[in-house]
């Protein structure tokens, strides 16, 4: 089995030193990699990301982040992936990285994501040009990410967003800003790119545990719907992934972050 | 059964023993405070109020007498058992956290012979009518329990901390009307400060949806501020501790304040997501007869203010009620954390 911990939604400050280094270090030995599903500062600011990048320096394990809106609002998502991936961190966007845990290969493909609601309820590519902007942005986002999950050489796969892919794990969020939080798209990903696991995070008001309709189990792991400083599962490394294709693990894959709206 | 509230009675008292003994702050909540001070006896179980970061040493005291622990889905609590009987440690009732001046606001009582801390009256009400929901709102329940304690609650403090709560104020009238407690004070709001009158005019409302009794986050009650009496009601327009913003921001300036209050509520809602000293997007703002409430959790006491300074500017000589309260995110990974096999 290998051992996932994951936490999402830190959101960390400039005055957030020291808060978050003792839950990684806690993690030595009873984790195999660390998973954050963004939101790991407040502002999205360089400064907050040097927190971030102070308190998982070192870290006794692999750390694998998406980054999330928040960490979009300053317009400094580039610097704050520069400033993680000095500290060691694999910032995934649209992109996917495979870890060796014990000679079994435990693949994590990642992207932020964004709004535009479930099947029924979404947003269409219609209408004004920023509407289709936003509904565009999502579907860009839900076909990297199953195009990363596919390209993933490994044995389980694990999809890593900050927006959700279902409305089963919003539940305790008001329905009315459900399409403000995920897309049904990246559920689609996940169940096309057979993904054994998926983790969001940015519903803090949400439920931990839902499940796509290919049955891929999701997980939201935002802190204040985990309760407790994070979360941790096994996954089996099981069979080989069927078809399990090409692509040479990138340890660390240039990131292409997402623009907020189609240019 | 009629050996029920013996037994429960028996645990009661072991718990209480060993957590004092273990130093451990707690105070005993549910249905027996309500009958520590002159309620029914409740034939369920028992229910104990700690802070959550005293929950892990808590279970391992009473594990040590004896107790074999449970450890519940929900995340607002965790359970013991004494032989047969449950006994609920609570840390989130509610959805708020369990805060040091909760526990030194209860009362050392006799409790069948033991001495013990019993939830303050005034904070099991706030508690007992915020947890009044559709599914669970039988009045039947409560009513028994305002007549056996209502000489113990300041009413005015339960009327303000459940305004939110249509069914709290359902049974506030109730109450109110069969004379079993004193009716609103009348008084302007100018005079009151904090108020927000339960009876008559609507409340709005925007923001993230109140979570009934589970709420999650770690909670470090220990920055949570206290409820001063009347402290609560933050004149807005002089800044809490004379501080400047942290940084200045050209948000619009001030609200329209003629504007329909569920407006001006999701307007503010929005202002605290937007405003960098705060951007929380999961705040609860509700406005109700020019008074404004704000709920939700913040991770610093700074943010905290924050939302009260981001307040002042946009609807300056508004009152504000800042229930917003400070969730500590530090605690290393415990080791009791569960693992769960994805399969």
């Amino acid at each position: 089995m290998m051992r996932i911990a994951a936490v999402g939604d830190i959101h960390l400050g400039t005055d957030s030193g020291g808060t978050f280094a003792p839950v990684v270090r806690g993690l030595a030995g009873r984790a195999d990699v660390l998973l954050l599903a963004g939101d790991l500062t407040q502002h999205g600011l360089p400064a907050e990301a040097e927190v971030v990048a102070a308190e998982v320096a070192g870290a006794p394990l692999p750390v694998i982040t998406v980054l999330g809106n928040h960490d979009y609002h300053s317009n400094a998502e580039q610097e704050i992936t520069a400033i993680l991936t000095a500290a060691g961190v694999t910032v995934l966007e649209g992109t996917g990285t495979v870890v060796d845990i014990d000679g079994a290969r435990l693949g994590i493909a990642g992207v932020k994501g964004f709004g535009g609601g479930f099947a029924g309820a979404s947003g269409t590519d219609f209408g004004e040009p920023l509407m289709k902007a936003f509904v565009r942005h999502t579907k860009e986002a839900a076909t990297r990410l199953r195009y990363a999950l596919e390209a993933l050489d490994c044995d389980t796969r694990v999809a890593l967003t900050h927006y959700a892919p279902i409305p089963d794990t919003l539940i305790g969020e008001r329905a009315e800003i459900y399409p403000f939080l995920g897309s049904y798209h990246l559920a689609e990903a996940m169940d096309a790119g057979g993904a054994a696991l998926a983790l969001h995070g940015h519903a803090h008001a949400g439920s931990e545990r839902g499940s796509t309709a290919g049955g891929v189990p999701v997980r939201n792991v935002a802190r204040p719907v985990i309760g407790k400083p994070c979360a941790l599962y096994a996954v089996g490394s099981g069979a080989t992934v069927e078809g399990a294709r090409m692509a040479a693990p990138s340890p660390s894959p240039s990131v292409d972050l997402a623009a907020p709206t189609a240019p | 059964m009629e050996d029920a509230p013996r037994g429960l009675r028996e645990s009661l008292k072991r718990v209480a023993v060993t957590l004092k003994e273990a130093d451990i702050p707690f105070a005993l909540g549910g249905s027996y405070a309500c009958w520590a001070r002159g309620g029914p006896e409740p034939v369920h179980d028992v229910d104990f109020m700690l802070r959550e970061e005293d929950v892990p040493r808590a279970v391992e005291v009473l594990a040590a007498a004896g107790l074999r622990p449970v450890d519940p889905p929900e995340d607002w609590l965790t359970k013991v058992f004494d032989g047969e009987v449950l006994v609920d440690l609570i840390h989130h009732p509610v959805g708020r956290a369990v805060t040091p001046e909760m526990l030194e606001r209860s009362s050392e009582m006799s409790v069948d012979s033991v001495r013990m801390p019993v939830l303050d009256a005034t904070d099991w009400f706030e508690m007992t009518l915020l947890a009044l929901e559709e599914r669970y709102c039988d009045l039947a329940r409560v009513l028994p329990m305002i007549r056996a304690m209502r000489e113990q609650v300041d009413w005015d403090q339960v009327r303000r901390s459940t305004a939110a709560s249509p069914f709290a104020e359902a049974a506030l009238l109730v109450a109110t009307r069969l004379n079993l407690i004193p009716p609103v004070d009348a008084a302007p709001v100018a005079a009151r400060p904090g108020e927000i009158v339960a009876s008559g005019g609507g409340i709005a409302r925007s923001g993230a949806a109140r979570r009934g009794g589970t709420k999650g986050g770690t909670a470090e009650g220990g920055k949570t501020e206290g409820r001063a009496p009347e402290g609560i009601g933050l004149r807005v327009g002089k800044k809490e501790d004379g501080r400047e913003p942290a940084g200045q921001v050209d948000l619009g300036g001030k609200l329209d304040l003629a504007e329909a209050d569920e407006y001006l509520a999701g307007e503010l809602h929005e202002r605290l997501a937007e405003d960098p000293r705060v951007a929380e997007l999961g705040l609860e703002v509700a406005v109700a007869d020019g008074c404004i409430l704000v709920e939700g959790e913040v991770a610093t006491d700074d943010r905290r203010r924050a939302v009260a300074d981001v307040l002042a500017e946009a609807v300056p000589g508004r009152l504000v009620r800042n229930e917003v309260t400070v969730i500590g995110r530090a605690t290393a990974a415990d080791g009791t954390t569960k693992v769960e096999t994805i399969s």
